[in-house]
């Protein structure tokens, strides 16, 4: 009886209850979509942090600061066009200056293929009617050479040729070339001409060309370079 | 036939509502029925009004800040072509504040005030403390801990903003390249108008919404080419410098320098400078019109001969005017001596042989008469001579008389160095193998004999001092005097060098600009391009070649052997060379 009189309560209180669950439904919704942008907001809110901490890093390393470093702290210079080395047999070549050991191999590489002592630079003994052989033996009476040695088209570096005299008297037995120009008093150890040792006696090769030279030698004046240098002195002089 | 069913209806309501109150069997109790339902509804109306309360209180707020973070967009960044930004947005605190929401001691508060930001006094303080106005800005940008320590004053009047703020992390590097962009309220229309200069002013519409802008500019570059500038300028108390560098196959700008500098992060600060001198300003750029008078000629056929001579024994006089040259030789010289003395009188008989129509069509095929081509609204606009007279073909073919911006030449160089074909100068960064727009100016033969021109200049001529080692550099000084209000300054000269690096394969044009560059005993006297200006490209290219991809090779070089005959008096490499 009561139920009855109170059926539009109860419809009303049941429509009330659904419509609040509804709405904790939405509200729920609602948290989660605040969650999410609460989320959203902390990454823009980090990006921000990361922007500002990378904007501080590029002002305190902006260029004029570095360059003001590295003048001025740590006295630091552009690479000079010398020091750009375009090959690897320029590379090797930079090595052994100014008393420094030379490059010194792979001791395995060494074991393996052998020593590069055998390609020295160093005319080879004149065998003029062998073949050529790959496996030359090691001059015994000769000093220690350097492991690897110096392409002849390779421009030495200046204060190499500098250090060269001292060098070159020490140990007469390879020579260095260059395509520079020679000047003949100065540079007469740096000649391409075959260094005299006068320690050790050793015999004249005697290929055809080389005797055809020496037929000619004592025809040419001891210095032919300094008497072309004078020459040509004096001929500009007459000139003007 | 409606009317009976309504009936029907209201009769069976009346007999339901009868059988109810006929239970609780008086009106008081359908009338508390009422009365609860009643309730009920004010109830569930309270509920959600509260719920929604608590929502608001909880959420609300979260959501209308997410809306108006996503809302609006920040502005784009301006990257360099290896990704470096030049310029970003970042969000500061800002300190202002509300007069009329202090609820402290506002005697106290401007002491406290005066002691975290002193550029103001007390009294300052006080006098905003206690004005009508609602909001002030007290310090904006304002560093984080100004910002804490204002926080924690704890008075409502004191607001702390976030806000965005543009900024050049290079500071002043680039400036007038990068410029400003803001908008103020023109005083006529008192409408809002968009002001600036720079990339941050032609690229604003993109940059607003949000699109990251990717420049041609490398920040390596761009930093030698002005820290290189500087420094010659400080040598010579030179009172301003220019200099660009450009690729020669795109037109891409690698580098633009325009000295005294603006700092784009305060860029109003010295109005006088705000011109880009390498876009905007025209100058009469003497000698290095030579260059294109050579090839206007040698495209002509005038020059097909390299060993024809040219008398330049005496001054030439044309219609009042007389053209001399600087060194007079007392020889007939030839086609590439007229080069390698830079010539006036040789220059001008080529231009006299090309004839009026000749020159003018040739530089106005070049773009002379029109404004440089590039992404900025500052381009200047050259001074065309109106009517070609004799003496104008004379004096504009080497550089005087005709003035346009150092851009102008950089683009023509290029061409004249890449096989004859000139791209428009371009601030943005292009892909790989782009199709670039172009068009001929000359013909590829006419660009080789051009570029061993430009490398005997080096090799030979007035640009040794340019000459980076291994990097086998070609170009053109120029020098000019000043020009000042209707007349030219005698004491002044414009001194400029457009070089072209490596000359075998063209890569890089280098140009630079120094005005009123001093003589010193470092110039050994001179105050000419070729002491000026050339030793300073040298400087340039020698840094900026390794970092471009460009290794120093001193076993390499472009062949000239069949112009060097032609030059009775040889320069000793080496000898007589700045530095």
């Amino acid at each position: 009886m009561i139920a009855t009189r109170l059926s539009a309560v109860w419809q009303v209180a049941g429509v009330a209850a659904a419509a609040l669950c509804c709405y904790l439904v939405s509200q729920s919704v609602a948290a989660e979509r605040a969650g999410l942008n609460k989320v959203d907001r902390q990454i823009a809110e980090t990006h921000d942090a990361i922007a500002r901490l990378q904007m501080e890093i590029g002002v305190r390393a902006r260029m004029g600061q570095l360059e003001s470093w590295n003048r001025d702290v740590l006295a630091l210079q552009a690479p000079r066009p010398s020091q750009f080395v375009p090959s690897g047999v320029q590379l090797a070549s930079l090595y052994g200056r100014k008393g420094q050991s030379v490059l010194q191999l792979d001791p395995a590489i060494a074991a393996q293929q052998g020593s590069p002592t055998n390609v020295s630079y160093q005319p080879a003994r004149p065998q003029t009617q062998q073949a050529p052989t790959v496996t030359t033996p090691a001059p015994e009476a000769m000093p220690p050479q350097p492991l690897l040695r110096n392409a002849t088209f390779v421009r030495p570096a200046p204060d190499r040729l500098s250090g060269m005299s001292s060098v070159a008297t020490a140990t007469p037995v390879v020579q260095k070339a260059s395509f520079e120009p020679i000047k003949p008093n100065s540079a007469a150890k740096l000649s391409f001409e075959p260094a005299k040792a006068p320690a050790a006696p050793r015999v004249k090769p005697t290929p055809v060309k080389l005797a055809a030279r020496d037929s000619l030698k004592p025809l040419l004046p001891d210095d032919i370079g300094a008497l072309a240098a004078r020459e040509a002195k004096g001929t500009s002089k007459a000139a003007r | 036939m409606n009317a009976p069913a309504a009936l029907r209806i209201d009769r069976a309501e009346r007999v339901e509502l009868r059988d109810a109150a006929m239970m609780p069997a008086t009106p008081l109790g359908v009338a508390q029925q009422r009365l609860m339902v009643i309730m009920l509804l004010f109830m569930l109306v309270t509920a959600v009004i509260g719920l929604r309360l608590v929502q608001i209180c909880l959420f609300g707020s979260a959501d209308s800040r997410a809306g108006a973070g996503s809302g609006l967009a920040a502005r784009g960044e301006i990257l360099d072509r290896n990704g470096q930004p030049l310029a970003t947005t970042i969000k500061l605190w800002a300190v202002a504040v509300n007069p009329q929401k202090i609820l402290g001691d506002k005697n106290i508060l401007a002491v406290k005030l005066n002691q975290l930001m002193p550029e103001k006094s007390v009294d300052e303080y006080r006098h905003i403390l206690f004005g009508k106005r609602k909001f002030l800005y007290l310090r904006q940008p304002a560093p984080p801990e100004l910002a804490a320590a204002v926080h924690a004053l704890g008075d409502p009047g004191m607001l702390l903003l976030s806000e965005p703020h543009r900024l050049f992390p290079q500071s002043a590097m680039a400036g007038h390249l990068l410029g400003y962009s803001q908008q103020v309220e023109n005083p006529r229309s008192h409408r809002e108008e968009i002001t600036g200069i720079g990339v941050e002013r032609y690229f604003d519409d993109d940059l607003k919404a949000g699109k990251s802008v990717a420049l041609s500019i490398d920040t390596r570059v761009q930093a030698a080419l002005e820290s290189e500038i500087a420094k010659r300028m400080a040598e010579t108390q030179a009172v301003g410098g220019a200099g660009v560098i450009l690729d020669v196959h795109t037109g891409e700008v690698l580098a633009m320098a325009s000295l005294p500098d603006i700092n784009p992060n305060a860029p109003l600060r010295d109005q006088s400078i705000m011109a880009n001198k390498v876009t905007q300003s025209t100058y009469e750029l003497g000698s290095t019109f030579k260059m294109l008078t050579f090839a206007n000629a040698l495209e002509n056929g005038v020059l097909s001969d390299m060993s024809q001579t040219f008398d330049v024994t005496q001054p030439l006089h044309v219609g009042g005017f007389t053209i001399h040259d600087d060194e007079p030789k007392h020889r007939a010289i030839t086609v590439p001596e007229v080069m390698t003395f830079s010539s006036n009188i040789g220059t001008a008989m080529i231009a006299d042989q090309l004839g009026p129509d000749r020159v003018k069509a040739f530089f106005k095929k070049l773009g002379f008469d029109q404004r440089p081509e590039i992404e900025l609204r500052e381009r200047g606009l050259p001074q065309f001579p109106g009517y070609w007279a004799r003496t104008t073909v004379m004096t504009t073919a080497y550089g005087h008389g005709i003035a346009v911006t150092p851009l102008h030449l950089a683009t023509v160089y290029a061409a004249l160095a890449n096989g004859g074909i000139m791209h428009p100068a371009t601030l943005r960064k292009l892909p790989p193998n782009a199709q670039v727009p172009g068009k001929r100016i000359v013909s590829e033969a006419t660009s080789a004999r051009i570029r061993q021109l430009m490398r005997l200049v080096v090799l030979q001529g007035t640009g040794t001092n340019a000459d980076a080692a291994g990097l086998r550099v070609g170009g053109k000084t120029g020098t000019a005097e000043k020009i000042s209000g209707r007349g030219y300054n005698k004491n002044a000269n414009i001194t400029v060098f457009s070089g072209v690096f490596p000359m075998d394969q063209p890569r890089y044009v280098v140009l630079t600009l120094l005005d009123d560059a001093k003589a010193s005993k470092a110039t050994a006297g001179w105050k000419t391009a070729g002491w000026m200006t050339a030793p300073l490209t040298r400087r340039v290219i020698a840094r900026v070649g390794p970092l471009l991809g460009i290794q120093p090779e001193l076993d390499k070089d472009i062949d000239v052997s069949d112009l060097m005959p032609l030059l009775a008096d040889k320069k000793v490499p080496g000898k007589n060379v700045f530095e």
